[in-house]
């Protein structure tokens, strides 16, 4: 029964462990799906920082554009208006 | 008193300054000039008279002491032979033979003939001021010695041409002339004219005639003839004609029209002319007069050979002959005219009268009849022309400023360009009317009738128009600023392109009236009826339409903007492409409305019926919708971004691929709708009815649905991630390989859900349903379970793994082949499940064997396995008792 008990315990830890580490999971290809599934050529950046802190990105809003830190890498998101996507995505 | 030194020194200036005041102006007042005027004919001759008249006159203004004497050669009576000649030359030379004489003025062609002859004999070298000589060659000119003048330089050339412009068909012209200096004189002058007309026109000499030879030929003129009628005094029998005998001779023998170059016959039977003055050859005269009693030498002073002759004309004789005031040429004089300013017409018969260019300033014409009258031009302000009839009158151009028009009829009449500023036009009937370029600022025109009147380009600014009856008129460009239109009829009326800024429309009727590029801001047109109407592209920023009838209108690709709708009726109107930012449209109707591409940021549309309404392509970002109806509305690829639409009504509704990003929708109806591909993120959804709704493929990333109702909505492919779904219910729902992560679930309903391939993970929550859900192939992980309800569902071949589930039920559930390995599975219900073939590990087992599992379907192997871990546990519960 003791046995079971830790193992229990180790199981819930993990968990625990794996929750947390959700954020993380974020990368530049998931920025480029979520840019390019929507339409909004009305969007301005601090309507698109919006929607990347909304999904879990680091995005701030700078004058016309928008910063979004992943990992390492800093990208700069303009909005595009008309153009297909909501942005044009581009490494500082 | 003895007066002081300074009182001494101002008397010495006061007598000193008055006897330079009374001495005389000049040194030439000192000896009184001696002047001589010597005319060719007698007193009484007018031509003559008013020659000498003005001399006179000027010289008492100019010089009063100058003694003027005059001598008549009477040669218009008495033939100027020799005999004649030398008769004057001794008369004169008897009386002014030892006579002082400082100047001579010679008064028409015989006396300056006389004197550039004789002068020299007579009055031996007296300088000469000459006038009244028509002909005058540089060969004459260059033996003049002490002579300077005015030339009668009288326009021929321009009479007739004037002549064939009012009488175009005219096929002769017949001069009539007599013998006489002048007529000679004259002789010489058309011989070089009419070689330059005789092209169209044949011209006759009608001279050397007696007058009863004249008054026949006159009597027999053809068809088509005019007379120029020079100078006839005396006749070849030697009789004298006055002026007016000689054109009284003419008018009673002919009807054919006069004309001359003279203005004494005016008033007689000519028709005018452009005329040589008398007055001003006196004037002329006068003027280089006192410049040779200043001292000037005569032959410095270059002669006068241009004088500036007017075109004047004999209103009667223009009547007769019915020619047109319109057609005489600019700035004519019309003598004899019997209007004038301040007359006094009440109540005259004046239809069908020309009276173009009149001037009938402050007249009082009221109650005239002024049908079908020529009033171009004329000149009518401040004049009183109330209850006139005025049907089809021509008024173009002509100045009303400040008339009176009250109850005035002017249906039909021709107003373009006319001036009526400030002129009072109550009750008056102007429709079918014409006011184009008009202007009729602050005119008080209400009560009025304008039916089909044109009053296009016109100024308005600040004219009252209320209450009268537009129905049909035009107003295209007109300047309308400040006007009143308040409870007028302007049915079928064309705005287009007028400047209606801050117009009072209130109440106006304005049904199929066109507004097209209209300005309209800020007027105001609250409770106005305009079904059907056209304000495309308008301008309507600021503007007031509350409570008004825009239904069935098309105000598509108008500015609205923070313009005032509320409680407006917007049926079926096309809005599309407008632009109503801030706009206000609280409580409106705007059922069936096209807002297709509207731009509506933060307009305010709460609690309006907005039934059917098309908003694709909309803008709505922070508009306010919350309590209205949008049942059934179209917002194809609207932007709702942080819009307020609690507690609206959305059933029904198409929104594919609609942003309501951070939008509110809390409480709000959406049962029914289409929301494919829609952005949700951060959206509120408390307590929303969304039952039988598409969400497929929407994103709801963050957005709360805290007791909202999903049930029977299909939302595979959605986003849900870190959305709040704590007690919502999503009953019945299509989750179909949907990934539920880190949401709140607390007490979420899946009552019959498909969760077929679902991955649900990173869940902590509390009571969760999911009873008679279909769990089929779904990914349970990482998450964290008490009291859950399974009961029912079907979790074939579902992965449970790192999941805590705790005191949760799976009665009745189908587990076959459901991987519960690294799961806890502590105090849950399995009675009645089917566990065949389920994959397990020791600690899942050891729960198991604890579990109630009455009444489930275990295989064999699970069966043996648990036999033995129960044997193990007995035996570990009795040592530990023990």
């Amino acid at each position: 029964m003791k046995r079971i008990c830790i193992a229990l315990a180790a199981m819930l830890l993990a968990m625990t462990h794996l929750t947390n580490a959700l954020a993380t999971e974020y990368s530049h290809e998931k920025l480029a799906d979520l840019i390019n599934s929507n339409e909004d050529t009305r969007m301005d950046a601090q309507d698109l920082a919006f929607l990347l802190v909304t999904h879990n990105f680091d995005a701030t809003p700078k004058g016309d554009h928008v910063e979004v830190k992943i990992g390492n890498s800093v990208y700069s998101l303009m909005p595009n208006a008309n153009k297909p996507g909501l942005a044009e995505i581009m490494p500082q | 008193m003895p007066a002081t030194n300074s009182q001494l020194i101002a008397g010495v200036c006061i007598i000193l300054s008055l006897c330079q005041l009374l001495a005389p102006s000049s040194a030439e007042e000192t000896a009184p000039k001696q002047i001589l005027i010597l005319a060719s004919y007698h007193p009484g001759l007018a031509w003559e008279d008013n020659i000498i008249s003005e001399i006179k006159f000027r010289f008492a203004m100019k010089m009063p002491a100058a003694q003027i004497r005059t001598e008549y050669m009477d040669t218009k009576r008495v033939a100027m032979d020799e005999k004649r000649r030398e008769d004057l030359k001794e008369h004169y030379r008897q009386k002014y033979g030892g006579e002082h004489l400082d100047l001579i003025i010679s008064v028409d062609t015989d006396a300056f003939n006389f004197l550039r002859e004789d002068r020299d004999d007579i009055f031996s070298k007296v300088p000469v001021v000459f006038c009244g000589v028509v002909h005058f060659d540089n060969e004459i000119k260059n033996q003049l010695d002490d002579f300077t003048g005015v030339l009668e330089a009288y326009d021929v050339e321009d009479t007739i041409a004037l002549m064939l412009n009012l009488h175009p068909l005219t096929k002769h012209i017949f001069i009539v002339n007599d013998m006489t200096a002048t007529g000679r004189s004259a002789r010489i002058v058309f011989d070089e004219i009419i070689p330059r007309y005789s092209k169209n026109v044949s011209f006759e000499f009608l001279e050397n005639l007696t007058a009863n030879e004249l008054t026949e030929k006159v009597a027999a003129l053809p068809d088509e003839s005019l007379i120029l009628l020079m100078t006839f005094n005396r006749d070849r029998a030697g009789t004298y004609l006055t002026y007016i005998d000689a054109v009284q001779l003419l008018h009673q023998a002919t009807e054919a029209p006069i004309y001359s170059i003279y203005d004494f016959y005016m008033g007689y039977g000519i028709v005018g002319g452009k005329l040589v003055s008398s007055y001003f050859q006196g004037d002329e005269a006068a003027e280089l007069a006192f410049r040779v009693l200043r001292g000037e030498d005569a032959d410095e002073i270059p002669i006068v050979d241009e004088i500036a002759n007017e075109y004047v004309f004999d209103y009667y004789e223009l009547q007769r002959l019915k020619i047109p005031l319109k057609a005489l040429p600019a700035n004519s004089v019309i003598k004899n005219m019997p209007f004038q300013p301040h007359s006094s017409l009440v109540s005259e018969n004046l239809s069908n009268q020309d009276l173009h260019g009149q001037n009938l300033s402050q007249s009082d014409m009221q109650r005239s009849n002024l049908r079908n009258s020529d009033l171009s031009y004329a000149i009518l302000d401040h004049s009183n022309l109330s209850n006139c009839r005025m049907e089809n009158a021509s008024l173009i151009f002509a100045d009303l400023e400040e008339t009176d028009l009250r109850g005035s009829n002017l249906y039909g009449a021709n107003l373009s360009g006319a001036k009526l500023i400030a002129a009072n036009i109550i009750g008056a009937n102007l429709s079918q009317a014409n006011f184009t370029g008009a202007a009729l600022s602050q005119a008080r025109m209400s009560m009025s009738e304008l039916n089909s009147t044109i009053l296009n380009d016109t100024s308005l600014e600040a004219t009252n128009l209320s209450y009268s009856i537009m129905n049909g008129a035009t107003f295209e460009n007109a300047y309308m600023r400040r006007s009143s239109l308040r409870n007028s009829s302007l049915i079928n009326a064309s705005l287009c392109g007028a400047s209606l800024v801050g117009a009072n429309l209130i109440n106006a009727d304005l049904t199929q009236a066109d507004l097209s590029r209209s300005d309209v801001s800020e007027a105001r047109i609250s409770n106005a009826n305009l079904p059907f109407a056209r304000a495309t592209d308008a301008n309507m920023i600021f503007t007031n339409l509350s409570g008004a009838n825009l239904s069935h209108a098309d105000l598509s690709r108008s500015d609205l903007m923070a313009s005032m709708l509320v409680g407006a009726n917007l049926t079926d109107t096309n809005l599309s492409w407008t632009n109503m930012q801030d706009a206000y449209v609280y409580g409106a109707r705007l059922v069936g409305a096209n807002l297709t591409g509207s731009d509506l940021n933060g307009i305010h549309l709460n609690d309006s019926d907005l039934a059917n309404a098309n908003f694709k392509e909309a803008d709505l970002t922070e508009a306010s919708l919350g309590g209205s109806n949008l049942f059934g509305t179209d917002l194809t690829n609207a932007r709702l971004v942080s819009a307020d639409l609690t507690q609206a009504n959305l059933k029904n509704s198409s929104m594919t691929n609609a942003r309501f990003m951070n939008a509110r929708l809390n409480w709000a109806q959406l049962d029914n709708s289409r929301f494919i591909r829609c952005q949700f993120s951060r959206a509120e959804l408390f307590g929303a009815s969304m039952t039988d709704c598409d969400l497929s493929r929407s994103d709801f990333t963050r957005s709360y649905i805290n007791q909202a109702n999903l049930s029977g909505s299909k939302l595979t492919e959605t986003m849900l991630d870190s959305a709040d779904l704590s007690s919502a219910n999503l009953s019945r729902t299509d989750l179909r390989g949907v990934t539920l992560r880190a949401n709140n679930m607390d007490h979420t309903n899946f009552a019959g859900a498909n969760l077929n391939e679902a991955a649900i993970m990173s869940i902590s929550c509390e009571g969760l349903i999911l009873h008679d859900a279909l769990l089929m192939s779904a990914e349970i992980t990482k998450s964290t379970l008490k009291d859950a309800d399974f009961s029912g569902s079907d979790l074939r071949e579902a992965d449970i793994n790192l999941v805590s589930l705790e005191n949760c039920s799976f009665r009745g559930c189908d587990m076959r082949r459901v991987d519960l390995r690294n799961s806890s599975i502590m105090g849950c219900d399995f009675s009645g499940a089917n566990i065949e073939g389920i994959k397990y590990d020791q600690i899942s087992l050891n729960i198991l064997a604890r579990s109630s599992l009455e009444g489930a379907r275990i295989d064999k192997n699970l069966e043996n396995d648990l036999a033995q871990t129960r044997a193990l546990i007995a035996k570990n519960e009795n040592g530990l008792s023990g």
